[in-house]
């Protein structure tokens, strides 16, 4: 026998609903606004009255938009989960007057009342229709059995009282409020609404719609930073737009202030020979990252970037503290589908782009949450590929979102690469002195902290395993130099960031639950620990056959070329002539490789249809014995001045020490690491546009 | 411990330092290796085909360079030194950067390690930071007992080697060791070419007179080895699981080829050839197969075109030895594919062989012999044998030739 049956929902279910689907306060009335966006308002006012005291407080939404009647409100807003908004989208039939596009399709909005309060009054007009008047008392709710059993009476006013002189709109009064208000919640509220508008100009302005924002509790809003008083602030700014596979757009500009008399302004473009360079968007694999292969349409990044040295603060920012409170509350990179926010994308507590433990890597090249305000701008017509969770908290992490993650970071970096060099002026001529932090120490509390926290004892041993060849290597860098008063390299700069990376390590490991992405970054730690030791160790110098080193090379990069299909081109077998120097063998090995690794990378980078490096050496440079590696790639990305300095990279995720090193030895040998010009040296004409290297060693008798 | 007592044991590290308790460790335990840094006109011009175990280090004057380098180094090196040939050896790692072990095994891809172990460098030093022999070698035996019936390869050949020590040290005692002992050993290798190569030795040739005093050694060599392993005592009997499983024939076959034929053979007429394309009569595929057997018509002419006729030179070894022989004694056959084993004819004059690998088939020797035939010298002048078949196999085959010949005739009634 078959018998059908019906889901009967029980009252206590909307509750749940509101309570389980809205996050927080901040989200709740967020999405009141958006209700009032979606209804084509071109402000909303929230009054916040008397709300320390649940029972005495009043909180009020009102807008000036299309608002509801009769009809619709009891066929949409009564209707739970209703794809009314959805489907007008859908079918392309968007009645807003602003062709608006719904930000509260999922029919949900309603629920963020009751998580602000148990009782509501809703007051909307519509044009040329009656005032309609609602009122709920959700405690009714929990008392009821099912739904069906709890009546909600609308009334039709013959007489407007709310929206006079044929004014449209929807006002929203809550009132027995759920929760009680201190100044924290109030602040962060004042915070979350004055970002549901993106800081920067978007594709489409969103027709002035715009957030009033009114609470008795003015002592509590006391000292906050509003946007525009910040923004100026920034000394770094920059706007992109990105389609397909390419930066399409380009600007960077580096802003100082007028105490930096010392600083001039800069801008640069997508013109710039560098960012032409750079245009073509890879991940570290050096994998294309190609937004057309989804919905994403062209997106555009802005980004206003600071600079939070005390020292340097102090030359333009008067109210220091509120500016980094400002910073640490507000920065980030926020997501603005259609000029307003996607939640909760540049929230303090989502780092979407992991900007945090990017930052790690290198800490004082990387631009971290809380030197950022950025905007990432998408437009809801060509991004459907990019699906907003139910629960509004960002976009479900398909292939497409981590697309766009790749991208944006992509972008940054590129930013990232004209910044630093910007950063690195303003130290020079304002920065403090860096100050030494005890490594060694913070080396041990990291093992203690590892070894109460970590019960995994394969994981355990693998982080202590990197910890104890970074304090090895870490001691024999120190010890060496204080003896040698270091041996003439300059690595002052690199033992700073060393120092800062365990410091910073340190954090993360006692925050974060210790996982394989610590792993990762002792790992990487221990990588740039493990190269600067190299070069203190490999200092016993020998009479080497230059040639001889070009050939070990070669053959310790044999399986990478091979897989590449890279053809080398060996010029110098075709030399006479004596080539031998006094050197350290396995460094100017590790100095070839660190050219031919770089080599490896822009050819493929370049998509070089037949990849080549050429190698020859020469005496033809007075007093020097030159080897000359050169690819038919697209050349430097970068002034050849710049990527010699340390962390300075055009790779994405590089971490710019190769040629840094590389510079350090030739100078350690009383040599140079040159970049020639083509014609300079007997180089073919395929190579014309390719990057040239010359390391260039003293002839013996120099040297003596 | 088993490892290879014979100097087929490498180890690869820049740093001497690095590796010098390892290499007290195996020299304690009698294992002499070959030691190299990595540096490029220090490795062997042509590598070593029996290469058996490689202690290595993932860091050959690599420091601070991007992972991919430090492996495409270390397989580098490793490919100098081993070469393409698949041959079995393990990697032990001594090495900090045991993470990047798998890296190497996939660009090792055409001759990739059996196994892969890890010495866990970092644990076997005390607690001053320096290295430990006992932990090093606790370490070892360890790690080796994963390598499981590859023990069974590095036993027999180091039984091999002591079989072959045995015999140069009871040779080479026959005189006292004196000013005159290298006079008196060169008779005795004199004679013992004589002795093995009969009346084939050529007059005057010397490289002809040392090789056969060489092979001279091979008849007591092997007694020996046999006695050798008969009297192998301690025997880990765990090297060897109650796991026969199944072996396909595919493999079947190439242990019979390795085991019973010779393809490197020298271009001579020696008892055991097989030739192709000779002009003899032939045996009758017809005669071959068992005609019941054969389901369609179809078949019949896909085994025509699949076997291919054989001639199998079984004069006795003496006559040839003694150069006795006046004609070449050849019986014809096929090489018959595993496809249709089941169809051969199983009549008593009908030399039917195991599986063997030939030319990437799989094959089995059928022979008629009632087709046994000579061919005189000229016959096959120009000819050259495609391979040959050991000698067990040949005794085996001249048996049942004469067993054949010699089958009495009985007139009796049914």
């Amino acid at each position: 026998m078959k018998e059908n049956y019906i889901f009967k929902p029980r009252a206590r279910l909307l509750l749940q609903l509101g309570d389980q689907l809205i996050r927080n306060e901040s989200i709740a009335l967020l999405e009141l606004a958006k209700n009032s966006y979606d209804a084509d308002a071109t402000i909303v006012n929230i009054k916040m009255e008397h709300i320390d005291k649940p029972d005495k407080g009043i909180i009020i939404i009102e807008d000036d938009g299309i608002g509801m009647d009769m009809d619709i409100l009891r066929n949409v807003w009564l209707e739970p989960g209703s794809d009314y908004k959805e489907k007008l989208y859908l079918e392309g039939r968007i009645k807003s007057k602003y062709g608006r596009v719904p930000l509260g399709e999922k029919g949900i909005g309603r629920f963020a009342a009751h998580k602000l309060g148990n009782e509501i009054e809703l007051i909307s007009r519509k044009e040329n229709s009656n005032e309609i008047y609602l009122r709920i008392d959700w405690t009714s709710f929990k008392d009821a059995k099912y739904l069906e059993e709890v009546p909600i009476s609308i009334n039709k006013r013959t007489k407007s009282k709310d929206f006079t002189d044929n004014k449209t709109g929807t006002k929203i009064i809550i009132r027995k409020l759920k929760t009680s208000w201190n100044h924290l919640m109030v602040r962060e509220i004042f915070r979350s609404l004055n970002s549901l508008c993106s800081p920067c100009s978007p594709f489409d302005a969103p027709d002035s719609f715009g957030v009033n924002f009114d609470t008795d509790k003015t002592e509590w809003l006391k000292g906050l930073l509003l946007w525009k008083e910040v923004k100026d602030y920034a000394l770094f700014k920059a706007e992109c737009e990105i389609e397909e596979d390419e930066i399409k757009k380009f600007r960077y500009r580096f802003t100082p202030w007028s105490s930096m008399k010392k600083l001039q302004c800069r801008e640069i473009s997508e013109d710039n020979m560098e960012v032409k360079k750079l245009k073509k968007m890879v991940d570290k694999d050096n994998q294309s990252i190609n937004l057309s292969r989804f919905q994403i349409g062209r997106v555009k990044f802005e980004a206003f970037i600071f600079d939070r040295g005390s020292k340097i603060l102090s030359l333009g920012v008067q109210d220091k503290k509120g500016l980094k409170d400002y910073l640490d509350a507000n920065g980030g990179i926020r997501v603005y589908r259609d000029g307003v926010r996607v939640y909760d994308y540049g929230e303090p507590d989502n780092d979407w782009l992991n900007l945090g433990i990017r930052r790690i890597n290198i800490p004082t090249k990387r631009i971290s949450n809380n030197l950022i305000i950025g905007a990432v701008h998408l437009q809801r017509d060509g991004s459907k590929d990019l699906i907003e969770k139910t629960n509004r908290e960002g976009f479900i992490e398909n292939e497409a979102y981590e697309t766009l993650q790749k991208a944006i970071l992509y972008t940054l970096h590129k930013i990232e690469i004209f910044r630093n060099l910007d950063k690195e002026k303003i130290r020079t001529f304002y920065g403090p002195t860096p100050s030494s932090e005890p490594v060694i120490s913070s080396i041990n509390d990291l093992k203690n902290i590892v070894d109460k926290k970590v019960k995994d004892g394969n994981l355990k041993d693998e982080i202590t395993g990197y910890l104890k060849r970074i304090e090895d290597d870490y001691r024999y860098i120190n010890e060496t130099l204080l003896k040698s008063a270091g041996a003439g390299l300059n690595l002052s700069v690199v033992i700073h960031e060393i120092e800062k990376i365990i410091a910073e390590l340190k954090k993360v490991v006692e925050k974060e639950n210790l996982s394989a992405r610590v792993v990762s970054l002792v790992k990487h730690l221990s990588q740039l620990v493990e190269g600067y030791s190299t070069l203190i160790r490999g200092t016993g110098k020998k009479t080497e056959d230059l040639k001889k080193l070009i050939d070990q090379a070669i053959f310790n990069v044999e399986f990478r070329l091979k897989a590449h299909k890279i053809h080398v081109i060996k010029d110098y077998l075709q030399s006479d002539g004596d080539f031998t120097v006094k050197c350290a063998r396995n460094l100017i090995i590790g100095s070839i490789l660190n050219i031919i690794d770089n080599s490896i990378w822009w050819l493929d980078y370049g998509d070089i249809k037949q990849q080549k490096i050429f190698i020859s050496i020469s005496n033809e440079l007075p007093e020097f014995t030159t080897i000359i590696i050169v690819d038919n790639g697209p050349g430097f990305a970068m002034p050849t001045e710049e990527i010699t300095k340390p962390f300075v990279s055009a790779k994405p995720d590089g971490m710019g020490l190769g040629l840094h090193i590389t510079k350090e030895i030739m100078e350690a040998h009383g040599g140079e690491l040159m970049f020639p010009e083509w014609g300079e040296f007997l180089i073919p004409e395929e190579f014309r546009n390719g990057s040239i290297v010359a390391l260039a060693f003293r002839k013996k008798e120099a040297q003596k | 411990m088993n490892l290879p007592e014979n100097g087929r044991v490498v180890v690869i590290d820049d740093d001497y330092k690095e590796v010098e308790s390892l290499l007290k460790v195996l020299s304690k335990n009698k294992v002499p290796v070959m030691y190299f840094t990595g540096i490029l006109e220090e490795l062997p011009e042509q590598p070593f085909s029996d290469v058996r175990i490689i202690f290595l280090d993932i860091e050959l004057g690599t420091e601070g360079q991007p992972e991919k380098t430090k492996v495409s180094t270390t397989a580098g090196v490793i490919q100098k030194i081993i070469g393409n040939r698949s041959n079995p050896y393990l990697i032990i790692a001594w090495t900090k950067y045991d993470k990047l072990l798998n890296g190497i095994r996939k660009l090792l891809k055409d001759n990739p390690p059996l196994l892969m172990l890890n010495l866990e460098k970092s644990k076997c030093k005390d607690e001053k930071g320096k290295y430990e022999i006992g932990k090093i070698e606790e370490k070892l035996k360890e790690e080796l007992k994963k390598a499981g019936i590859f023990h069974l390869f590095i036993i027999w050949e180091n039984f091999v080697h002591n079989s072959a020590g045995k015999i140069v040290n009871d040779f080479s005692s026959f005189y006292s060791l004196d000013d005159n002992w290298n006079k008196n050993m060169c008779g005795v290798f004199h004679k013992l070419a004589k002795a093995y190569a009969g009346e084939q030795l050529p007059a005057g040739k010397v490289d002809e007179l040392i090789k056969n005093a060489l092979l001279a050694f091979n008849g007591t060599f092997l007694d020996t080895l046999e006695n050798e392993i008969r009297n192998y005592i301690d025997i880990d009997k765990t090297l060897l699981p109650d796991d026969k499983g199944n072996i396909a024939n595919d493999i079947l076959a190439k242990v019979n080829s390795r085991l019973l034929l010779i393809f490197d053979i020298p271009d001579m007429p020696v008892p055991g050839n097989i030739y192709f394309n000779i002009k003899a009569p032939e045996a009758k595929i017809d005669e071959l197969f068992n005609e019941k057997n054969i389901d369609t018509y179809q078949q019949k002419d896909d085994l025509n075109k699949k076997v291919k006729a054989i001639f199998l030179e079984v004069s006795p070894s003496c006559d040839y030895t003694q150069n006795k022989w006046k004609l070449h004694r050849v019986l014809p056959g096929v090489i018959w594919p595993v496809d249709y084993q089941k169809k051969i004819n199983q009549a008593d004059y009908i030399y039917t062989s195991r599986l063997f690998k030939i030319d990437n088939e799989i094959y089995k020797f059928v022979f008629d012999l009632r087709y046994l035939t000579s061919l005189s010298f000229d016959d096959l002048k120009d000819k050259r044998p495609e391979f040959r078949i050991r000698h067990e196999l040949l005794i085996d085959i001249q048996s049942k030739i004469a067993g054949h010949i010699n089958r009495p005739g009985v007139i009796s009634l049914e």
